[in-house]
């Protein structure tokens, strides 16, 4: 990968938007969680309490609808891009 | 019937007549561009509010000072910005001393030069000069550039390093052999469009993406020459100011986020620009999966963070500036191609079978024929989707009668004389793109007289009054906002000055200063409003020390 030659493939771009994606819906999801965390603890996050606090009208706001659909765009992206493979990105 | 049909005359006067229209509509828009730009260059105040904290920066340099300060202190100034920009003007500070129309000459100059480069970028990758001239019109005519580009702000000085830089990185990329220089090249006028403003970090981080895909291990050499280069001046400028540039330029530009702004000025932009976003997104679309990613697109993408960033306090469509520049690049080049059927596609592409039987049927010479009347019509729908001009001067006001246009720029004195397709900026604070007048200029002169007048000192929420009172400014509004919004700044002495009433007069514009300091201030004054000024649609309010 450090080669003078090496380039990264439509594969390669694939891979990192998709991963990309995951980490940009981890983001918008991360504000909620540490509140979470702070009011009822870390088992908190796994419990019917989460599911609720995203139910309510202040569970996903506009910044982060807009964030997770440009994940979810992203993802698309990446995923029509696997079967390029090998042709330079 | 087949392209070869056609009476070759009659469809040289076919496409030919829609290019001269095009032009026509894009040289019209620039003509507007042109007079606002001489309007603004002769007004002696300020248009945009933070004009004169721009010339309060030359002004220090001009005598060896920073301005990054301890607003702690009289006089509570500081600067937010980077030095760069400030540092330009200074031989004509030097010469002329302390005035606006030179950094308003710079900016508008500067934003001519990045309209040529854009012109030139379409015409290095696909020659058509056409296609060029109109790329350059294009980017001039769009509502946002026109709006702030004779400003004495630095954001379009910005955006034009930026337009420089990738410029030279698309030219290094194209060069198989000796591109380390320029990419260097490149990477070091990214980092003057950093210290010019702040916002160019998202061009930067964009063009090392694009130096990591096509190279990581390049990318990351000069990723770290970048950085290196990059953190030593921000160390030194943090030193030479006992941590003040860290604190007013960095710390203090956290701000408050309004999503549905975001959201306002994107719909603003994709109606204004549209006919030139969508051929963007299909050369991106054609770049992604037919041939190589070039720099131009991945920094159209990432330009698009900064328009996600405009719902920042204090943010506004400026921050599109950098995605319209792009957006006229690739938009030409998707145009060129388009005309003169210059389409990469690698004979081994994974999906050559599904091509092939389009491209067959599709002959060149048909798309160059129907190409050669589209291009033209996306550039006449943007040409009018972006018309904006006064519409009580000789010409313009013939030609708003004829397009029955009618004036719907905000005008709080008088009739409303201007039009502008943006109309009110979603959830924006400035009002701008509208003439000054004489009496505007007449309205700035009574508040010099006015500070002229005071045995103390004045505040003012634009600096330029206190400039041309031959005064010290006091204060800068939005930058005590910034820093009390992150508790950085301690009221103390300010309040005290001006609940012992040290101060003749406060004029205010907006009430930009902290909750705490506009509370001690209705305090201790009140208004005079028998003295209040209109000027470019804004009502300067004089606060005076109560007597009660």
């Amino acid at each position: 990968m450090l080669s003078k030659d090496f380039t990264l493939t439509k594969r390669h771009l694939g891979w990192l938007l998709i991963i990309g994606a995951g980490l940009g819906c981890l983001m918008a999801f991360s504000v909620d969680l540490l509140t979470i965390y702070r009011q009822v603890g870390f088992s908190g996050i796994f419990s019917p309490y989460t599911l609720e606090h995203f139910r309510s009208p202040m569970g996903i706001g506009l910044a982060q609808r807009v964030l997770l659909q440009a994940c979810a765009g992203a993802c698309l992206l990446g995923l029509t891009l696997l079967p390029l493979g090998n042709q330079p990105a | 019937m087949t392209p070869n049909r056609f009476n070759p005359a009659l469809r040289w006067l076919i496409t030919h007549s829609f290019i001269v229209i095009a032009l026509v509509v894009l040289l019209f828009n620039f003509s507007v561009y042109i007079i606002y730009g001489v309007n603004l260059i002769q007004f002696p105040f300020d248009y945009d509010q933070g004009e004169g904290f721009e010339l309060v920066d030359v002004i220090l340099f001009s005598q060896g000072q920073f301005p990054y300060r301890d607003t702690d202190h009289y006089p509570f100034y500081s600067s937010n910005y980077p030095p760069l920009f400030h540092i330009f003007p200074l031989p004509f500070m030097w010469m002329f001393g302390a005035q606006y129309w030179y950094g308003r000459l710079l900016s508008f100059v500067a934003v001519m030069i990045g309209a040529g480069v854009i012109g030139l970028a379409v015409h290095r990758t696909v020659p058509n000069r056409w296609i060029a001239l109109c790329a350059g019109l294009a980017f001039l005519s769009s509502n946002t550039i026109y709006h702030i580009s004779p400003l004495f702000r630095q954001h379009m000085t910005m955006v034009v390093f930026e337009i420089i830089a990738i410029s030279v990185l698309a030219w290094a990329s194209q060069h198989p052999k000796q591109t380390l220089w320029r990419y260097g090249l490149g990477l070091g006028l990214l980092i003057m469009a950093g210290y010019t403003k702040q916002l160019a970090a998202f061009s930067a981080l964009g063009a090392l993406v694009f130096l990591f895909i096509r190279n990581p291990r390049r990318g990351i050499l000069l990723g770290m020459g970048f950085a290196v280069v990059g953190l030593g001046i921000f160390a030194w400028l943090n030193w030479a100011t006992d941590g003040q540039w860290f604190q007013q330029a960095i710390a203090a530009n956290v701000n408050d986020y309004y999503a549905q702004q975001t959201v306002g000025l994107f719909r603003l932009w994709f109606r204004l620009h549209r006919f030139l976003i969508i051929p963007t997104l299909l050369y991106i679309a054609y770049e992604l999966y037919f041939t190589r990613l070039s720099v131009y697109s991945i920094w159209f993408i990432f330009s698009l963070i900064n328009g996600m960033a405009s719902g920042g306090w204090g943010a506004g469509d400026s921050y599109f500036a950098t995605s319209i520049a792009e957006m006229c690049v690739l938009s030409g080049l998707f145009f060129a191609r388009l005309l003169h059927n210059q389409w990469e596609i690698a004979p081994n592409h994974r999906w050559m079978a599904w091509i092939k039987p389009i491209t067959t049927r599709a002959t060149p010479s048909l798309v160059a024929m129907i190409a050669s009347v589209v291009v033209p019509l996306c550039y006449i729908g943007y040409g009018l989707n972006t018309l904006k001009m006064p519409t009580n001067l000789p010409v313009y006001e013939t030609v708003a009668h004829w397009l029955r246009i009618t004036p719907n720029a905000p005008a709080h004195v008088g009739e409303k004389t201007f039009y502008d397709s943006a109309g009110r900026i979603a959830g924006g604070y400035a009002d701008i793109g509208h003439f000054t007048t004489p009496a505007d200029v007449e309205a700035g002169w009574r508040l010099v007289e006015l500070i002229q007048a005071s045995d103390k000192p004045v505040i003012t929420e634009d600096a330029g009054f206190n400039i041309v009172a031959g005064r010290e400014v006091i204060t800068n509004p939005t930058q005590l906002r910034n820093l009390a919004h992150n508790d950085l700044f301690d009221d103390t002495e300010l309040i005290q000055m001006i609940e012992q009433q040290e101060f003749g007069a406060i004029i205010f514009r907006a009430q930009f200063y902290p909750p705490s300091v506009l509370q001690a201030i209705h305090e201790a004054y009140e208004p005079n409003e028998s003295e209040s000024v209109m000027m470019n649609g804004f009502k300067y309010i004089i606060m005076r020390p109560r007597t009660d």
